[in-house]
C-alpha cells in the first residue's frame, strides 16, 4: 500500500477544491430548483427555508471560486474606478432579497467617490465580511455596511456591528486555525471562518487588506480601498 | 408553442421539462447539441432553451450551427447556464448576432424566472 515513488501528483489542491465547488454547484442548483418546484406545489415553510439555504451554499461555493481564480489562477484580477456607495448598495441588494436581514441591514456610504477596485472581487468580499458578522451575537441588533474616509486619510468599505470586536491579531490567528478548527473565531461566532480566507485573499488579489476597524463605535472587519487618481484628474 | 430544451444534466432537464409542460408548454428535451439538432430538425421549435456546456459541442458551437439553417434564424434562444453570464456572453453583439434575447444563470435564476424568459422570448 501508499503511493509509488514513480507516481506523479495530477492535480494541486486549489485545482481540486475548484473543481469540486464547480460540482457542488451543480448538485445545490439542482436541490435550489427541486424545492422550488415542491414549493410551487404546496406552501410549507420548510419547502421555503431549504431555497434561502440552497441560495446562501451557492453564494458561498460561487464566493469560493472567485477567490480561487484571483489565488491560484493565471490573470491578475483587473482593477478600474468604481462609486464605492454604488458598490455598497449592490451588496445591500443582494444581502437584503432574504428578509429578516432586510430590516437589520443599513448601508452607510459616507465616502462615496470613486476607488480603484475589482467589483466583483470587492462585492464578494464584503458579502463573506457579512456572513461573518452577521453569524455573531444578537441576531436583533443592526449590522451596517459601511463605506468611510478615516481622519488619517485612510478609506475602507466594510461591516461592522455593535456586538462584533475583534483585533487585528485576533484575525490573523483565526486565518491561521480555518481548515484546523471548527471555530476559528470562537470567540465570535460559531463558523468555521473560511468566509474570512475568501474575504482576505479577496482583498489581497486587490493590491490591499482586510483589517479591524473602528466605526461610530462600532467595531468591524473592512477592506483598505485606495482613491481612483484618474478620475480626480478630470 | 414548442420548447427545446438542451440540457445535458438529467435530473435538472426532467425537472425543467415538466415545470415547462406544467405551464403548457410542449417541451423536447435532449442532452447534447447533436440530437438537439436532429430533434428542430424533426420538429421545429419556438423557442431555444440552452446549456452553454454541453459534451462534446459546447452550447455557442451549437448556436452557430443552428443558425446555419436559414429555417431556424428567428428563433430566439435563452441561455440557461451554470456558466456566469459574464464569463459566457462575450459582447452583446455577439449575443445578438447568435439570437440570444436573454442569458440566465441557474444557481440564480429560479425556474419561475426561466418561464418568464420563455414567455416573453415568445411574446416578441
Amino acid at each position: 500500500m501508499g503511493r509509488d515513488k514513480g507516481d506523479k501528483v495530477l492535480a494541486d489542491p486549489g485545482q481540486v477544491l475548484s473543481g469540486l465547488a464547480e460540482e457542488l454547484k451543480q448538485l445545490v442548483t439542482l436541490i435550489a430548483r427541486q424545492s422550488e418546484y415542491l414549493s410551487s406545489k404546496q406552501s410549507n415553510k420548510h419547502i421555503n427555508s431549504i431555497e434561502q439555504t440552497t441560495s446562501s451554499a451557492l453564494k458561498l461555493i460561487d464566493s469560493y471560486l472567485l477567490y480561487a481564480q484571483a489565488e491560484y489562477g493565471q490573470q491578475a484580477l483587473r482593477l478600474q474606478p468604481y462609486g464605492i456607495g454604488s458598490i455598497l448598495r449592490d451588496v445591500y441588494e443582494e444581502i437584503a432579497a432574504h428578509p429578516p436581514t432586510k430590516d437589520r441591514l443599513v448601508v452607510a456610504a459616507d465616502y462615496s467617490a470613486p476607488v480603484m477596485c475589482n467589483k466583483k472581487a470587492l462585492s464578494v468580499a464584503l458579502a463573506c465580511i457579512f456572513r461573518i458578522i452577521n453569524g455573531t451575537g444578537s441576531t436583533k441588533r443592526n449590522i451596517f455596511l459601511v463605506s468611510h474616509r478615516q481622519r488619517g486619510g485612510d478609506i475602507f468599505a466594510g461591516v461592522f456591528a455593535k456586538q462584533f470586536s475583534i483585533k487585528n491579531t485576533e484575525l490573523d490567528r483565526a486565518k491561521e486555525l480555518v481548515g484546523k478548527s471548527n471555530m476559528a473565531l470562537a470567540n465570535q461566532t460559531y463558523q468555521n471562518g473560511v468566509d474570512l480566507i475568501i474575504a482576505d485573499g479577496l482583498a489581497r488579489s486587490q493590491g490591499t487588506r482586510l483589517g479591524s476597524y473602528k466605526y461610530r463605535g462600532m467595531n468591524g472587519l473592512g477592506i483598505r480601498l485606495f482613491k481612483s487618481q484618474q478620475l480626480s484628474l478630470v | 408553442m414548442r420548447v427545446l430544451l438542451v440540457e445535458p444534466a438529467k435530473d435538472l432537464g426532467r425537472l425543467v421539462s415538466q415545470y415547462l409542460r406544467e405551464q403548457g408548454y410542449r417541451v423536447t428535451w435532449k442532452t447534447t447539441a447533436q440530437d438537439a439538432v436532429k430533434a428542430a430538425d424533426a420538429n421545429k421549435p419556438d423557442v431555444v432553451v440552452l446549456e452553454l456546456a454541453l459534451p462534446q459541442h459546447n452550447g455557442v458551437e451549437f448556436l452557430h450551427e443552428f443558425r446555419s439553417y436559414e429555417d431556424w434564424l428567428d428563433i430566439p434562444a435563452i441561455i440557461y447556464s451554470h456558466i456566469e453570464p459574464d464569463r459566457s456572453s462575450g459582447s452583446a453583439k455577439i449575443m445578438r448576432s447568435l439570437g440570444i434575447v436573454d442569458n440566465l444563470y441557474k444557481p440564480t435564476a429560479r425556474l419561475q424566472d426561466l418561464l418568464g424568459s420563455v414567455n416573453k422570448a415568445l411574446a416578441r
